[in-house]
């Protein structure tokens, strides 16, 4: 289970906060939830990110054993950003529901 | 030894895929670098030289029930803090509003990655809820 443990996404949604509410701080803005709203877009990317984690997962589940290791690993991968991109893009395209939060950065 | 191995291959996975979700743009793209099948491919690739295919396969099956769990618990995040809407949170918005529907989204994170407040998965949403909400639970 832990094969899918969360180790970058937690950190990277906490810089990307820090990192977008320090440049509004430096611009003079001290209220602002640009680095909350922008955390949750990337939350909202990792969540298309895990849902083709499963299909990385399905194909190692199902390829190992009947195909050369490295091939499997090789081709859940590629499945796996394949899948990931095709998300996006059909969010972007609206074919899947948008954010509420405003336009896609 | 293999844990050495073990530590630096999945160190320098996971710092790859960080660095090129810190690069790319727009944020909405560069977080599904957040979910990179990172440990997993550190992982696996040395558990099959170790333990075989076979065993391998075994580990991809619960894998499967981890991956999904991230997905929810990436959702409950993207819902606390960020407003976002998909598929999986309108559904749970339809569902009973108010203290049930929140419970149910806690459930997410308790049913798969233990606690909802203190393990896991459920430290950064309590984190964000604590810091974002003043408090609100």
């Amino acid at each position: 289970v832990f094969l899918a443990f969360p180790a970058i996404f937690p950190a990277s949604a906490t810089l990307v906060e820090k990192h977008e509410s320090q440049k509004k701080r430096h611009a003079g803005i001290t209220h602002t939830t640009r680095g909350r709203e922008v955390a949750g877009l990337d939350a909202a990317g990792a969540a298309l990110g895990a849902i083709a984690l499963i299909g990385f997962a399905w194909i190692v589940h199902t390829g190992m054993g009947r195909y050369p290791s490295a091939l499997v690993l090789a081709a859940a991968g590629m499945v796996w950003v394949l899948f990931a991109a095709t998300l996006w893009w059909l969010r972007k395209k609206h074919v899947l529901p948008s954010f509420s939060t405003g336009s896609s950065r | 030894m293999q844990l050495l191995y073990r530590f630096l291959i999945g160190g320098a996975v996971v710092m790859l895929f960080a660095a090129i979700g810190d690069v790319l743009r727009p944020k909405s793209f560069a977080g599904i670098f957040g979910a990179a099948p990172s440990i997993s491919l550190a992982t696996l690739g040395l558990t099959v030289l170790d333990k075989g295919p076979h065993y391998v396969s075994a580990e991809a099956k619960t894998m499967i029930a981890g991956a999904v769990a991230f997905v929810l618990y990436a959702q409950d995040i993207a819902r606390l803090i960020g407003g976002a809407t998909n598929p999986l949170v309108r559904i749970r918005a339809s569902l009973p509003t108010g203290r049930a529907g929140d419970g149910f989204g806690s459930l997410d994170s308790t049913a798969f990655w233990t606690s909802h407040r203190g393990c896991v998965s459920g430290v950064p949403c309590d984190l964000s809820r604590q810091r974002y909400l003043g408090g609100e639970t």
